[in-house]
């Protein structure tokens, strides 16, 4: 089976998840393989700073006069797309790409730029993970940093900030500069806060989730920065019914709100557990109707993070 | 697949009656509360595991000690009320001081309660990576190890032995194998839990467990096992068992070390199996949907929602390589 088919299942797929809490019925009925949200493409979001979206997979690049920075190559079959994009663009090579984290679904497929002389950037922890797992479509880091670095291209910046363990143990936030904006990577989705994309919070280190918020926000405020820009996409239901893509980007704030419901979902946990409520049930003990307003609420999946959230009470982790 | 323990049903009712007193008691030890254990099973317990070697067991969580004539070695405390409760039992059968505590990994659950023990003068050992990880998720009661290490460490007390073997992360980054010698048992805490090896993890979701590893960690422990003739291994908690009665008893604390290489055929399996799925294309998210989960029903614990949440895990690994 083709990578270009495997993404095709899992544009599909992951669009279905995405889409299960307003338009779940309609999803299911929708032929199987095809992109609901249309084709991939880029939109710009900045100056010169552009949004690729495929199937339910969002990135970010910047176009500048000596060539392209490039955030997360999202596997093989997308960095052909997203090469293509580009080329639409600008006639400049991708100088940089910088990986947002580790993980093979977002930092495969860097080697069709690498082999035209880019170099990959990443933080130092991406480059311990990706020796432990090593993956054929994963090239390995060529620079690596530990809190603050700043690829500079063409006059122009993507400055790196490493604010500790979140969704993985090497996620960063990048800023285009000049800009406004900052992409962050699975844990924050724009437009609005909501739950996680993945219930399990695979790779999630949970101890440090409220804390990473806080200090994308210390950022954030301190540079100038009011929107945020997500890697995954979020949808809705249109006027018509139909499954309609929202915007790839949100204010600011959304970071707030996104802290906000951890804060609150631990402290509603750990509530829980003080009552007496077993780990492994304590969603089940927690008032679920003031979660509803967060985009992406299903019973289920606040029952399975909220025994997620329990384990860092019991373990520290 | 797995042992026979009686029916399915039974089976999955036991380890879930388990399961309940564990995510009660894990909690309750946070908080330095009495213990609880399913009913028939008693709060704690002292067993002998080997020579002057014994299980401690404090409600669903097990630890162990060595006495000898020049102190005692002690492995994870559990909590404060927990080690305040064993240096009681320790009390019982040696004047002597305890001269080490042995933390099995950093999580707070097992490692915290030292502090009784190290105002005896014990010094804290544990692998380097634990040091880290305390330092950044501290708890009150979790002390910082004052002697760390790589790979491999020995302590020697007495006329006893406990070799320390570290083989890569696997649930947390820093948790050992302790083999305490003459008695040459492994000490294996919540990747397997005696006399089950083909069984479910205790938390299917796998919270700061590193998946990648899991297969060749019990490559390692076996490996280990079979080069110095291990034949019995013990665990971190309290396994429930069928008794006589037909009621729900404590498991003995020293269980078959073939279970290490059950349960590292059950994961090898049942990644595999994931694994097929996903690379047909099957997204991440769907394939616990699309698996035949009940191809896994003689697991001991089998329960076809936390099978369904741990495979939809397991989908995230190969999604994401981690």
């Amino acid at each position: 089976m083709t990578n270009a088919f495997k993404i095709c299942i899992g544009s599909f797929a992951a669009a279905l998840l995405a889409l299960q809490a307003v338009t779940a019925a309609l999803a299911q009925t929708l032929p199987f393989g095809s992109d609901i949200f249309g084709p991939p493409g880029a939109e710009e979001i900045g100056d010169g700073v552009y949004s690729f979206r495929s199937g339910a997979y969002r990135t970010m690049f910047m176009v500048t006069g000596e060539g392209v920075i490039l955030v997360d190559p999202m596997g093989e079959a997308n960095a052909k797309l997203i090469d293509e994009s580009i080329a639409k663009l600008t006639d400049k090579p991708v100088k940089y790409v910088v990986y947002s984290q580790s993980h093979r679904d977002r930092a495969g497929g860097a080697k069709l730029f690498t082999n035209r002389g880019a170099k990959v950037v990443a933080h130092q922890e991406c480059a311990l993970n990706l020796s432990r797992t090593p993956f054929p479509e994963v090239v390995p880091p060529d620079i690596t940093f530990t809190d603050v670095y700043s690829v500079k291209l063409g006059g122009r910046s993507m400055d790196l900030y490493y604010f500790g363990p979140a969704n993985d143990t090497c996620a960063i936030v990048a800023v285009p500069r000049p800009g406004d904006v900052a992409f962050i990577v699975n844990v924050v989705i724009p437009p609005g806060a909501s739950l996680p994309w993945n219930m399990t919070l695979a790779d999630t280190h949970t101890w440090n989730i409220v804390n990473f918020m806080k200090r994308v926000e210390d950022m954030a405020a301190r540079e100038g920065v009011t929107r945020i820009a997500g890697s995954f996409i979020s949808a809705t239901r249109g006027p018509n019914g139909r499954p309609q893509l929202l915007p790839g980007v949100g204010p600011i704030s959304v970071v707030t709100e996104q802290r906000r419901f951890w804060e609150m979902l631990f402290a509603d946990v750990k509530a829980a557990l003080d009552a007496g409520a077993p780990s492994t049930a304590v969603g089940t003990k927690i008032d679920h109707e003031k979660y509803k307003v967060f985009r992406r609420y299903d019973e289920k999946a606040l029952n399975i993070i909220a025994r997620r959230v329990a384990s860092t009470y019991v373990t520290g982790r | 697949m797995g042992t026979n323990w009686g029916s399915a049903t039974l089976r999955a009712a036991i380890f879930f009656l388990a399961i309940f007193a564990l995510s009660l008691g894990s909690y309750d030890l946070a908080l330095a509360a009495p213990p609880r254990t399913p009913p028939g099973i008693a709060p704690t317990s002292v067993e002998p595991i080997g020579k002057d070697l014994y299980s401690y067991r404090w409600g669903p969580y097990r630890t162990m000690f060595a006495v000898t004539g020049e102190g005692v070695i002690v492995a994870d405390p559990l909590s404060d009320e927990a080690a305040r409760a064993l240096d009681s039992e320790i009390d019982k059968l040696t004047a002597a001081p305890v001269k080490y505590v042995v933390y099995s990994h950093s999580h707070w659950d097992h490692a915290a309660g030292a502090r009784v023990f190290k105002d005896q003068g014990a010094t804290i050992v544990a692998q380097d990576l634990c040091a880290k990880n305390i330092s950044e998720t501290p708890h009150p009661d979790v002390l910082p190890p004052d002697v760390t290490f790589a790979d491999d460490f020995q302590i020697k007390l007495g006329d006893q032995e406990w070799d320390l073997h570290y083989f890569g992360p696997s649930h947390s980054d820093c948790l050992i194998v302790i083999q305490p010698k003459p008695a040459n048992i492994l000490y294996l805490v919540d990747v397997l839990n005696p006399p089950f090896g083909y069984s479910m993890p205790w938390n299917a979701l796998l919270p700061d467990d590193h998946i990648y590893n899991f297969v060749p960690f019990f490559d390692a422990v076996d490996a280990l096992a079979k080069r110095d003739g291990v034949t019995q291994i013990t665990g971190g908690h309290l396994s429930v068992i069928r008794g006589p009665d037909g009621k729900p008893a404590a498991a003995p604390a020293l269980g078959p070390a073939s279970a290490i290489a059950d349960k590292r055929r059950f994961w090898d399996e049942l990644l595999t199996a994931v694994g097929d799925e996903w690379a047909k294309g099957t997204y991440s998210e769907v394939i616990p949907d699309q698996l035949d989960l009940d191809r896994f029903a003689d697991t001991h614990g089998y329960n076809r929602d936390e099978m369904w949440l741990l495979v939809r895990r397991l989908g995230s690994y190969y999604a994401g390589g981690r």
